[in-house]
Formats: structure tokens, sequence, C-alpha cells
């Protein structure tokens, strides 16, 4: 039987998904480099693959210690987030202290730091199906140019920075874009159906009702 | 264009502002210059002039005079 855990990084609030049968595990969002990898060993889980929403370095943190921890597992993203992944800019790893600051956490040292790209990049769309579990992948950009939707077996959908309980979606960090969003992105949230679990990458799961997407400030 | 027409740009573009607007304008003086606002017009500057601005500048840089200041630390003459 499938199950959920997710692991909240303390510093900046983003959460981490891993999904275990078996044994085995999917890794969405690693945001830490201690936090997932020590929450996988407690469990027993192996990580069979790693999904990422987006190239903010708040879902990415602890992708190159789940790499060395476990050889060989691969990432699947974007290609633009890919290719972002290896930007300090367009990560955000540059401007994090700054960025904390205003989220009222100051003085926090945070190096800039870049990742190896995806082994699994694609355009528009991917999906495999894990543990006899659909995982599709959808490129939805907006927030980042290499931002995805991550829905598993047609009921649970990983949402990345759009559909956050209380929060405007955020399109003016470096690279976001609210021409994609509306012309892209806002379309695809709006027609997503009630009733369907939302996994977002800040605060906590929830049910969608079919209004949230119209509270994204614009 | 020169180095200050560059930076005023900047600010014209970023912010949607008249060129008379920009003596005194500060941070969070219009609803444009928030805190994305702020971390926009930071990469824009390191983009234009070639810099890369240190966090205590970054969050010292509160207004249009002031950034003038933090530019020429680094080397940019406006």
């Amino acid at each position: 039987m499938l199950s959920l855990e997710r692991w909240i990084d303390p510093l900046t609030e983003s959460n981490c998904y891993l999904l275990g049968e078996n044994g085995r595990a999917v890794v969405i969002d690693p945001n830490h480099p201690r936090g997932p990898l020590e929450l996988l060993e407690r469990l027993g889980w192996k990580p069979e693959l790693i999904l990422l929403t987006h190239e903010h370095c708040d879902h990415m943190a602890g992708l190159e210690a789940l790499r060395r921890r476990w050889p060989g597992v691969p990432a699947a993203a974007t290609a633009v987030c890919s290719a972002n992944l290896q930007d300090k800019r367009l990560n955000m790893t540059q401007r994090m202290e700054v960025y904390l600051t205003f989220r009222g956490k100051p003085g926090v040292s945070y190096p800039p730091f870049v990742c190896a790209p995806a082994e699994l990049p694609y355009e528009r769309r991917w999906e495999t199906v894990w543990q006899g579990h659909r995982l599709q992948c959808e490129a939805l950009p907006g927030h980042t140019p290499g931002s995805a939707g991550i829905f598993l077996d047609g009921d649970t959908f990983f949402s990345g920075d759009y559909l956050i309980p209380g929060e405007k979606v955020i399109l003016r960090l470096p690279g976001g874009s609210e021409t994609d969003y509306r012309a892209r992105t806002r379309p695809f949230l709006a027609q997503l159906p009630p009733g369907l679990r939302i996994c977002p990458g800040h605060g906590a799961p929830y049910t969608l009702t079919g209004e949230e997407w119209s509270q994204d400030g614009l | 264009m020169t180095n200050l027409e560059k930076y005023d740009h900047l600010f014209l573009t970023s912010f949607k502002v008249k060129p008379e607007d920009l003596p005194g304008l500060k941070y969070q003086g219009i609803p444009l210059w928030d805190s994305l606002g702020h971390m926009d017009l930071m990469g824009d500057l390191e983009e234009t002039f070639g810099i890369s601005l240190g966090t205590v500048d970054v969050l010292d840089f509160s207004s249009y005079e002031k950034g003038k200041e933090i530019l020429a630390k680094y080397g940019v003459e406006l």
C-alpha cells in the first residue's frame, strides 16, 4: 500500500513529499540536504526516482545529497528546470539570504550553490508508472520558467508553488512570467476537478474545492 | 547610453515611474518597489553593470540615491 510522507524544511517552510511502497520511494522536491535523506533512512525506503516541481533551491537543496547517498537515482524535471538548477540566480540561491530576510528570517547564512542537470529532462509532459502507480508531470511555467505539476494516479496533484493555501501566486521572482502563467498555467489549474487532493510546495495538503485558482491575485 | 541613463532606465521600466519621480524614490515607497520588485531590480542592476551585489548592499539599497552610493562601491560611476 502506498504511503505518503511530508517533510517540512523549518527554514524555508517548503514541503518534500515521499511516496513509499515495498521499501522503495519516489521523492518529490528534496528540499534539504539532510531532512528527506534521514527520513528515507529511518523509514527504510530506497529512492528510485526524484521529481522536481521547479528549480528554486527550497525545493531542490537536497538533490545532490540524495544523488551521493544513492548513486544512479534519476531526477526528472522540465528541461528548463534542469538548466536553471545550474544557475545561481535562477535557482534563487544567490538571493536566498535577502529573500529570507524579507520573510522575517534575517542573518541566515545561505551560500549559493548549483545542482547537476536532471537525468530525465522533459519539455511539456512526462509520465511513468512506478510500483503500479501512474505519475504524470506537466510543465506549468509562470512561477518559474521550469515549473511543473505532478499527478499521482489521477487523484493527487503536487502543485509546487501554485495553489498554496492562502497565498497569491508569485510571478515576479527571477525568470517568473505572468504572461506564461496566464496563457498556460492558470487555465490548466482552473480546470482541475474539485475533490482532487492538492499537495502544495508550502502548507498542508487539502482537497480542491474548485475556487482556489481564482485566489491567485490576478 | 551613459551609466546614469542605464540606472534610471531600470527604475523607469521596473517600477513604471516617470523621470521626475526618481529623486527621493524609496524602497516600499510605491507598490511595485516591494520585496519582489527589489530583488528583480537588483538582478537587473547586476546584469546591466556586470557586478555581483552582496547581501548587505542589497538590503542597504533603500532609495534611488542610496543605490548610487552602493554602485560606486562596485566601481560603477553614475
